[in-house]
């Protein structure tokens, strides 16, 4: 097995940011981007804790906290505007809202 | 302790591939939620057992079912439900089931074990965070208060029922 360094949480969390970051540009289902957003936060809250972890620092841990609050803000906001452009333009594409109006 | 960081760590990863590359949307919440209880069980080998509680319960039992709720209204099934093909079921229910499966052994494994934990990277304790946010960060509260507030209000008067 791998020596424990202070390093493999941050290749964790570079690797979860990496496959967000993959899924948001491949895909067009604004479900889909969603959800590789919340991915790509919850990477970046990882990493808060790790180096928190190994700098014995609470910034971090709150940091953590702050992330959490504002992803399930973000996520409420968010599907309710999800379900009005489902409304207004029948399908979750997100190529149909290229235009813009005016 | 140290094997439980790597297998946890890689199943994450895995099940974040999976998601990120599954058809339909409730299959890759499904796949999601199970990354965030090997991420759980990542943060509890390394000691921060406060947000790997966290983690269970705000993130994957409120956030993702939110999603999972909203995924069930804008999609819903068809209405002529196909007939039950056990060659389908099991295609699509052994990758869940072994990922399942890993984290509930690994999670025996940390209860049966009698070893104390090996890699504990985390020296704060629970109270040492919430004296911390008490104490400094009562700023950081105060905001995200506010924060959760508006969005409330914004995803209620987004969410209502509009005649057009």
């Amino acid at each position: 097995m791998i020596a424990m360094s202070a390093q493999m949480p941050l290749y964790l969390a570079s690797a979860i940011f990496v496959l967000g970051v993959f899924g948001f540009l491949v895909r067009r289902n604004l479900i889909f981007l969603f959800l590789s957003v919340e991915i790509m936060m919850l990477a970046a809250g990882y990493a808060f804790l790790a180096i928190s972890n190994e700098n014995s620092d609470v910034d971090g841990q709150l940091m953590f906290f702050m992330i959490l609050a504002v992803a399930a803000a973000e996520v409420c906001v968010g599907l309710a505007l999800i379900i009005r452009f489902d409304e207004r333009n029948k399908s979750l594409n997100a190529d149909v809202a290229s235009h813009l109006k005016g | 302790m140290g094997t439980v960081f790597y297998i946890s760590a890689g199943l994450a990863t895995l099940s974040v591939a999976l998601a990120m590359s599954s058809n339909q949307a409730v299959h890759a919440l499904l796949y999601i939620l199970a990354a965030l209880l090997a991420l759980s069980l990542n943060l509890f080998a390394l000691g921060n057992e406060l947000f790997a509680v966290l983690l269970v319960i705000v993130y994957a039992g409120a956030i993702m079912v939110l999603f999972i709720f909203v995924v069930m209204l804008l999609n819903p099934p068809p209405s002529k439900v196909a007939p039950f093909s056990l060659r389908i079921f099991v295609r699509q229910f052994l990758g869940p089931l072994i990922i399942s499966s890993v984290i509930f052994s690994q999670f025996l494994m940390v209860l049966i074990s009698r070893e104390p934990t090996q890699i504990v990277s985390n020296q704060l304790s629970s109270q040492d965070i919430a004296s911390a946010l008490f104490n400094d960060g009562w700023y950081f509260v105060e905001m995200l208060s506010m924060l959760l507030t508006a969005a409330f209000v914004g995803a209620f008067h987004l969410g209502k029922r509009r005649k057009i």
